[in-house]
C-alpha cells in the first residue's frame, strides 16, 4: 500500500473567470476556504471556464473547484484481492500505521489476470468526474 | 459602498404607524366612511390603505367640493432638494353609482396624485413622477377629496385602494469615482440587466426612473474594455437617488524578519517579528485600527494590536516545537469596507543544519537529520529544481511542506519544500519525498495585470517584487544585478504569474531568476 499526499495543487482563495453575463461583461468570482486559509495560507488559484455565464453557476462552479484543492491530493494505491469495485465507488480506508481512517473514491482498478489474479486499486480524495471515469475505461481497454 | 441613501419614505401600508386620520365630509357622511387597512384587497401583501366613502339615508344631501378623508404623516426632505421622485399604486371601486371624490396624494402643497373616477375601476394604477418640494418636514397626504358636489344616494360606496408608495431623492443613481471608460451597471437578482451608463468626469448616472423601488439587484463595474473589475453584493433596498462611491477596499500585506525560526540553532532566532501594514482604499496608511491575529503553530505576542500612524502594527511568534505556522492578521472591516486578511509561513525548525563534511550525501529536514537515505535524485532547469528522496523507514516526524536540505560533503547542493510525500509499508516500510525550491513561491503568485512604462529592468524586478511577492511575502529581494539598471522598456503584460513575468524581464537582460535558501530572490 502506498499512500501519497501531493501538496503541489493545493489552492485556499481560488478566482474563477467564467464567460459573460448578458450585458457582456466578464463574469469573475472569487471563493475562498477559511479553514484552509488558517491550515495552509492564503494561496490563490486563477481558473478560467468560458461556459459559465450567470454569476449564481459562476459562484457554485468555484465553490466545486475550491472544495478539490483546498486540501492536499491524497491517493492510495494497493494491492487487493479480485472484489467487484468500480471507479467511482467510495471506500472506507482505515490504517493505524498510516494514521488513515477516511473515505476515498476508486480512481482506477486494474486486474492482472493469469497466475493468481490480481488487483490493484487507486483512490483518491478528488472528485471523480465522469471524464475521470471514461478516462480510466480507456486505459483499462488498451491495456487489455 | 453607499454614500448617500435615496429613500426618503416608503411604505406599503402594511401599518399605519405614524399617520394620523384626516375627515372632513359632511353631516351623517363620517358614519361609515372610514380609512383603514384593507385585507381584501392589495397590490402586496398582506394589506392596502381603503378610503372608503359611505354615504347613508340621512347623511347630508350633499357635499362640496374640498371635502376630504385621507390620512396623513410628516417626512423630512433633505437639504439640497427641489424636487423628489413618488411613486404609488392606487385602484378604486365604486357601488352603485359614482361620487365625485379623487384619489389624491399630496406632499405639502404639491399635488402628485389626481386620481379620478374617469380611471379604468379594478385594476392597480401606477404613478411614478417627479413632486417639486424643498427641504425640511413635510406633510404627506394619501387619500380621497371631493372635486365637484357630491350627492347623497342612500348606501352608494366608493373604495379607494392606496399601495406601495415611496418617496426618493431622484429616478437616477450615481455611482462616482470612476476611472476614464469604466462602466456602472445593475443588474436584477436573476442576472438581468437594469439599466448602465459609462462614466462623464469619473460619474455613471443610472437611470433607473421608469423602476419601481425597492430594486432589489447588484451593481457590477466594469473597465474601459468592458472587463468586470468588481460585482457587489445582492441589495434588496436601491432606490432612485442612491449615490454609490466605488473604489478599492482596504488592503493589508505583511512581512516578517525571520521566515525560519531556528536557522541558526536552537537559541537563534527563537521568534519572528510580524509586521502587518494597513492601507485605506487611497493607498494610505490606515491608523488606529484593530488588527486580530492567529496563528496555526506556536504562540504570538498578543492576539490583537491597533495600527499605528504608518497603518503598521507587528505581533512576535515564538514557536520550539518542528511545524510550519501561518500567521494570519485580519482587519473585521466596517459596515462600509469588507474585511481583509492576509497570512504568512513562518517555517520553525528544530535545529540549525549541521551537515558532515565526511559524508558523501546528508539530509537534513526542518533543522532535524535523516541518518539514512536510499536514493536522491536532484534535477535541474532553468524553471525549477526538483528533488527526490527515498528513505527506506517510515518518519512520522516528516511532513510536507517541511524545509529540506541536501548538502554532498558539507557543501549545501539543494534547499527546498517538501510537495509530495509517499509512504509506503510493503513489502518493506519506506518514504519517498519529492520537493521543489521556493521558486515555487514565485510560480503560485497570479499576477492580473500589470504595466511598466519606460522603466529599467531592475525597477521593474524591484516593483514586481513589492507590489505582487512582498504582500505575500514567501521571498525576500536579494541581489539584482546592476547592469539591469542600464536598459529600459515599456511592458504591459496579463494573466502571468510572478515567476513567469519576472523571468521574462531577467531574460530582457539576460539574467536569470533564483531563490536562495534564505528565501532571497535574486535576479542576476
Amino acid at each position: 500500500m502506498e499512500y501519497t499526499t501531493d501538496y503541489r495543487g493545493l489552492a485556499t482563495v481560488l478566482k474563477l473567470r467564467g464567460g459573460q453575463d448578458t450585458s457582456g461583461a466578464d463574469i469573475v468570482v472569487t471563493v475562498s476556504d477559511e479553514e484552509a486559509v488558517k491550515t495552509y495560507g492564503k494561496r490563490m488559484k486563477p481558473v478560467a471556464e468560458s461556459q459559465w455565464t450567470s454569476l449564481v453557476l459562476c459562484q457554485l462552479r468555484a465553490l466545486q473547484l475550491l472544495v478539490n484543492y483546498s486540501k492536499p491530493a491524497i491517493s492510495i494505491t494497493l494491492d487487493a484481492k479480485a472484489e467487484v469495485l468500480h471507479v467511482g465507488d467510495s471506500v472506507q480506508v482505515i490504517s493505524s500505521s498510516m494514521e488513515v481512517d477516511d473515505s476515498f473514491t476508486v480512481q482506477s482498478v486494474v486486474y492482472e489476470y493469469g497466475a493468481g489474479n490480481r488487483m490493484t486499486v487507486e483512490l483518491t480524495n478528488r472528485a471523480v468526474t465522469l471524464s475521470d471515469i471514461l478516462a480510466a475505461i480507456e486505459r483499462h481497454l488498451e491495456r487489455r | 459602498m453607499r454614500q448617500v441613501e435615496g429613500k426618503i419614505y416608503d411604505s406599503k401600508f402594511d401599518d399605519l404607524d405614524g399617520w394620523t386620520e384626516e375627515e372632513y365630509l359632511g353631516l351623517d357622511w363620517t358614519t361609515r366612511s372610514v380609512s383603514f387597512l384593507d385585507a381584501s384587497v392589495f397590490y402586496s401583501s398582506p394589506y392596502a390603505l381603503n378610503a372608503k366613502i359611505k354615504s347613508l339615508a340621512n347623511a347630508e344631501s350633499q357635499i362640496p367640493a374640498g371635502r376630504y378623508l385621507r390620512r396623513a404623516r410628516t417626512v423630512t426632505i433633505p437639504s439640497g432638494l427641489t424636487s423628489v421622485r413618488m411613486q404609488v399604486r392606487h385602484r378604486w371601486h365604486h357601488a352603485s353609482s359614482t361620487m365625485g371624490f379623487a384619489r389624491r396624494v399630496r406632499l405639502g402643497d404639491s399635488l402628485f396624485l389626481d386620481g379620478y373616477v374617469s380611471d379604468e375601476q379594478d385594476v392597480w394604477l401606477w404613478k411614478n413622477d417627479t413632486v417639486v418640494t424643498s427641504e425640511g418636514l413635510k406633510t404627506l397626504r394619501v387619500g380621497v377629496e371631493s372635486y365637484t358636489t357630491v350627492y347623497q344616494v342612500t348606501d352608494n360606496t366608493q373604495n379607494h385602494w392606496f399601495d406601495d408608495i415611496v418617496v426618493c431623492r431622484s429616478g437616477s443613481i450615481k455611482v462616482t469615482n470612476l476611472a476614464t471608460g469604466y462602466k456602472a451597471k445593475l443588474f436584477d437578482a436573476s442576472d438581468a440587466l437594469i439599466a448602465e451608463a459609462t462614466e462623464s468626469g469619473g460619474i455613471a448616472t443610472l437611470d433607473v426612473s421608469a423602476k419601481t423601488y425597492p430594486i432589489t439587484g447588484r451593481y457590477k463595474i466594469c473597465d474601459a474594455g468592458n472587463n468586470l473589475v468588481y460585482t457587489s453584493e445582492l441589495f434588496s433596498d436601491i432606490f432612485g437617488g442612491d449615490e454609490l462611491l466605488y473604489g478599492e477596499s482596504y488592503s493589508i500585506s505583511v512581512e516578517t524578519d525571520n521566515y525560519i525560526i531556528n536557522r541558526q540553532g536552537a537559541s537563534s532566532p527563537t521568534s519572528a517579528t510580524i509586521t502587518f501594514t494597513l492601507k485605506d482604499e487611497d493607498g494610505d496608511p490606515a491608523p488606529g485600527k484593530t488588527i486580530n491575529f492567529t496563528t496555526s503553530h506556536g504562540t504570538l505576542s498578543a492576539n490583537s494590536g491597533v495600527t499605528g500612524d504608518d497603518g503598521k502594527i507587528s505581533v512576535t511568534l515564538s514557536a520550539s516545537a518542528m511545524g510550519v505556522a501561518v500567521v494570519k492578521g485580519e482587519w473585521p472591516g466596517t459596515s462600509m469596507y469588507p474585511r481583509v486578511y492576509v497570512t504568512i509561513e513562518v517555517s520553525v525548525h528544530r535545529d540549525a543544519d549541521s551537515p558532515n563534511s565526511d559524508k558523501e550525501y546528508d539530509v537534513w529536514i526542518q533543522g532535524r537529520k535523516i541518518w539514512d537515505c536510499a536514493v536522491i535524485r536532484v534535477s535541474s532547469n532553468p524553471a525549477e529544481d526538483i528533488t527526490e528522496l527515498e528513505i527506506p523507514y517510515i518518519d512520522v516526524a516528516v511532513k510536507g511542506l517541511y524545509d529540506f536540505a541536501i548538502y554532498r560533503y558539507g557543501t549545501k547542493l539543494f534547499t527546498g519544500r517538501i510537495e509530495v510525500l509517499t509512504k509506503r509499508i510493503a513489502p518493506t516500510p519506506a518514504m519517498k519525498l519529492q520537493g521543489r525550491t521556493m521558486i515555487q513561491a514565485l510560480m503560485r503568485t497570479h499576477i492580473e495585470s500589470a504595466t511598466f512604462t519606460n522603466a529599467t529592468l531592475k525597477s521593474i524586478i524591484e516593483q514586481i517584487h513589492s507590489q505582487f511577492l512582498a504582500p505575500f511575502k514567501q521571498v525576500l529581494l536579494g541581489t539584482v544585478s546592476s547592469h539591469l539598471e542600464n536598459i529600459s522598456v515599456t511592458l504591459s503584460e496579463t494573466g502571468q504569474t510572478a515567476y513567469d513575468l519576472l523571468s521574462k524581464v531577467a531574460s530582457l537582460g539576460a539574467a536569470t531568476v533564483s531563490v536562495d535558501a534564505d528565501r532571497k530572490m535574486h535576479v542576476r
